[in-house]
């Protein structure tokens, strides 16, 4: 090969290199500096620009709810473990199941309920338009409004109450 | 019957031949212009490069080589921060979702 052609692969080589040194460099470092935030409440505080005092207000509620979410998540586990036992070995819809799949639905909608009233408070602690724009973001997020809905699957083992 | 003498008007004929193409004279300098048209078309081409040689010999060019790889540095760490910052921002949003949903199961890194 000539030698040209060979400098100029390793003026590339160099080139790519130095900027992938830099795109993972400062990629990794934003990543690094956001995991080290430990307070789940974070987000929002920087999300939604709120100030000291509206973070007090939220902290509050945000605790007050926990407890309540705690408890979503178990009754949530029962009723889902009981379906599971229902269903295995069935080879038909029987009143029974059918039953738990209320159970399970009517359980479902409960907590999407208690959610929603925890989310339009916390927007309610917010300035106008900074709580408007929670509320929507939270609504699409968690009931898959606009087809933004995350995963959702009720699997309380794996759900984080720090 | 062929007549073997010369012509009489040949000789005649010559010298006015001869005087009807009288030699050409050269501009004064006339080398000298020709050399130096030769000289500056060489400085103008001072090797016989190819497009690459001619390439690389200005991306190696110090200045150029030195601003070429901070642009590409500067950019790579700008982008690389806008990337980071919205990986970090949707990691911080699933943290937030998984402490309020009792739906979602959030990979935690």
């Amino acid at each position: 090969m000539k030698r040209p052609v060979l400098f100029l692969i390793a003026a590339l080589a160099l080139a790519s290199g130095a900027f992938a040194l830099c795109f993972f460099g400062g990629s990794s470092l934003c990543v690094w500096r956001g995991a080290a935030q430990t307070n789940e409440l974070a987000w929002l505080q920087k999300e939604f620009h709120l100030g000291d005092a509206e973070m007090k207000r939220i902290a509050v509620l945000h605790e007050g709810y926990k407890p309540v979410c705690e408890e979503m998540c178990v009754r949530l586990a029962v009723k889902r473990r009981e379906l599971e036992q229902a269903l295995k070995g069935s080879t038909n819809v029987t009143p029974d199941i059918e039953r738990r799949l209320s159970d399970v639905a009517t359980l479902r909608a409960e907590c999407q309920a208690t959610m929603l009233r925890h989310f339009q408070e916390v927007a309610r602690s917010m300035p106008a338009e900074q709580g408007a724009r929670y509320l929507a973001e939270m609504q699409n997020v968690t009931l898959g409004l606009n087809g933004r809905e995350k995963q959702m699957v009720p699997m309380p083992a794996h759900h984080e109450h720090p | 019957m062929k007549n073997s003498q010369p012509n009489p008007d040949g000789s005649s004929l010559r010298r006015i031949l001869r005087e009807s193409h009288p030699p050409a004279e050269l501009p004064r300098r006339f080398k000298e212009e020709v050399w130096q048209r030769i000289q500056a078309t060489e400085r103008r081409m001072p090797e016989n490069r190819s497009f690459l040689e001619s390439l690389l010999a200005l991306v190696f060019r110090p200045a150029f080589a030195t601003v070429g790889l901070a642009s590409l540095m500067l950019a790579g760490g700008f982008l690389g921060v806008q990337a980071g910052e919205s990986r970090s921002r949707e990691r911080a949003q699933a943290r937030y979702i998984a402490t309020v949903s009792p739906f979602h199961h959030v990979s935690m890194p």
